[in-house]
């Protein structure tokens, strides 16, 4: 029984951070947050007045660790109230993340109205519309990455037996994905979509930066295009990272060869093949396709 | 328009804060509203530390002084944090944060030399500010080991949004402070609704619905008198359209 227990807390915990990372990707892609954010802020300061979500708050993983702890906090006090079976930790935890979302949302305004009036010198207009618009997509995706982690942080501690509270839990997750999806998934939303007429792969020298498509694909681009574009390939790579990321990380409650060192043991090993496989695959990119070039 | 010095707003977060723990030591859950104006110290010290070309990234410099702060409570809470003299309590959580946070605060421009003015001073308010409010919540939702992530991340972004939401060629002192009291107004309003929760009885404790009404009314206020700031420093606001210059 435990042993099904592990198992299917493995695979659970696994297709859940799949599932987190692909919709914190295209949370923080429709709110500009992260490095992108570098980039729209720096847009009108060179004259390159947008419609684009300005929604800084303070670094993708700390934001996400604050709905992912918000939402399983609120869904662990909850949980005590309902009596704690499997449907009371699902209610609980979808109430948890809307609570969550509403915290995002209202960041997420602050974050907007406050950039914009701080561009007045560059004439950037306030554009109501422009923020309204991407807002409920924003919080649907917010939403779902908190009720995801929380998910996540109840799976790993009832049926992986990991030791922490599923407060921590979350807080750890929400760290990790937001780490991931700003170093991972960004690069797809800030040096490619937001340079798209510049050329391929040509990364964003100091001299560009700020100096970011505006217009779409007909009139002015708004962040509800954005995770349209970014889901395809961005959010995946996210969902990808912080899925295997748990899934391999789950395999060390699987084994008990060694004891307490076990998790240890295989953790480390896990943790070297990927360095090699990385080593790897960056010799034969660089074999295959060489330097940067001009032309 | 002269702005408030540091070492002012600091001295000013000190006593309310400690005014705030000593209220609600004694059971007046309402004390709360003195823990704002350590919000406003905290968020204050990160904007002296960001403006100095950190920008966006301020959000490191940030997590280190409410890591500290909140640390600092945490471990006050165990060691004296059941004490029934609140003023012991208080007196070990400013120590404790004062000596780590101006510590850290020392290293950072001696030892790592991250050349940031002040640095030293800003580091020590952070870290005390936060302590104080963390302190003054652990006394309302309880020592709970588990509660302890929430409340040090929810304090943290309260701390390190109002900055990092105003940058830009036109932020301005009043404008980031008063951002930042509508984020504490909105924290305190939430550890009120997470206190109802933990506190484990079916019906709300009057002392819960009182944190949280105190905090709505805060709110309301905050939120008019930053967005009337907002309108007088912002270029223009329309419901949709583009830039002149482009159309």
């Amino acid at each position: 029984m435990a042993a099904i227990s592990l198992l299917l807390g493995t695979a659970l915990a696994g297709f859940l951070a799949f599932l987190a990372g692909v919709f914190e990707d295209s949370e923080s892609n429709a709110g500009s947050a992260s490095n992108p954010n570098s980039q729209v802020q720096l847009a009108p300061q060179i004259g390159n007045r947008h419609r684009y979500f300005n929604k800084a708050i303070s670094g993708e993983p700390p934001a996400n660790a604050l709905w992912a702890t918000t939402a399983a906090t609120i869904a662990y006090l909850l949980t005590a109230h309902f009596g704690g079976d499997a449907f009371s930790v699902l209610v609980a935890s979808i109430i948890g993340a809307a609570a969550s979302t509403l915290l995002l949302c209202a960041y997420g305004v602050l974050s907007h109205i406050s950039r914009i009036a701080s561009m007045k010198n560059f004439e950037q207009t306030l554009y109501w519309d422009s923020l309204l618009t991407p807002l409920p997509l924003d919080a649907a995706f917010g939403f779902l990455t908190a009720l995801m982690l929380t998910l996540l942080a109840f799976s790993a501690h009832s049926l992986l037996g990991n030791p922490f509270s599923v407060p921590l839990l979350a807080f750890f997750f929400g760290i990790t994905i937001g780490a991931i999806g700003s170093s991972t998934g960004d690069i797809y939303y800030g040096a490619e979509r937001l340079y798209q007429h510049y050329i391929f792969g040509s990364g964003i020298p100091i001299s560009v930066q700020g100096d970011i498509d505006v217009k779409g694909e007909y009139g002015y681009r708004n962040s509800v295009d954005t995770p349209y574009f970014t889901m395809r390939f961005g959010g995946l790579v996210t969902g990808l990272a912080f899925g295997i990321l748990i899934f391999l990380d789950a395999w060390s409650r699987l084994f008990t060869f060694a004891g307490v060192w076990t998790s240890v043991i295989v953790v480390s090993v896990l943790v070297l093949i990927i360095l090699i496989f990385i080593y790897l695959l960056e010799v034969y990119t660089r074999k295959r396709y060489g330097r940067y070039t001009e032309d | 328009m002269k702005e408030i010095q540091i070492h002012t707003l600091f001295g000013a977060a000190l006593l309310s804060g400690i005014a705030g723990i000593l209220l609600i030591g004694h059971g007046i859950s309402i004390g709360i509203v003195f823990f704002w104006l350590p919000f406003l110290s905290a968020a204050n010290s990160v904007r002296g530390m960001a403006k100095y070309g950190l920008g966006t990234g301020n959000a490191s410099i940030g997590y280190w002084g409410t890591a500290v702060g909140a640390t600092s409570a945490f471990i006050a809470s165990l060691c004296c944090g059941s004490t029934p003299l609140p003023l012991l309590y208080t007196a070990t959580v400013v120590t404790i944060s004062l000596v780590i946070g101006l510590a850290t605060g020392v290293l950072a421009d001696k030892v790592i030399r991250m050349k940031i003015p002040r640095i030293e001073l800003n580091s020590a308010v952070i870290a005390v500010s936060t302590a104080l409010i963390t302190a003054g919540f652990l006394l309302i939702i309880g020592s709970n080991y588990c509660l302890y992530p929430f409340i040090y991340i929810i304090i943290t972004l309260a701390v390190l949004h109002p900055y990092n939401a105003s940058t830009g060629a036109g932020e301005n002192q009043k404008r980031t402070l008063l951002l930042a009291l509508v984020e504490a107004c909105m924290t305190t309003l939430v550890i009120g609704i997470v206190a109802m929760l933990a506190s484990g009885s079916a019906m709300p404790v009057s002392d819960d619905v009182a944190i949280v009404v105190v905090s709505v009314c805060g709110l309301v206020i905050a939120v008019v008198a930053w967005y009337r700031l907002v309108k007088s420093d912002i270029y223009d606001i329309r419901w949709t359209g583009y830039s002149p210059a482009e159309h």
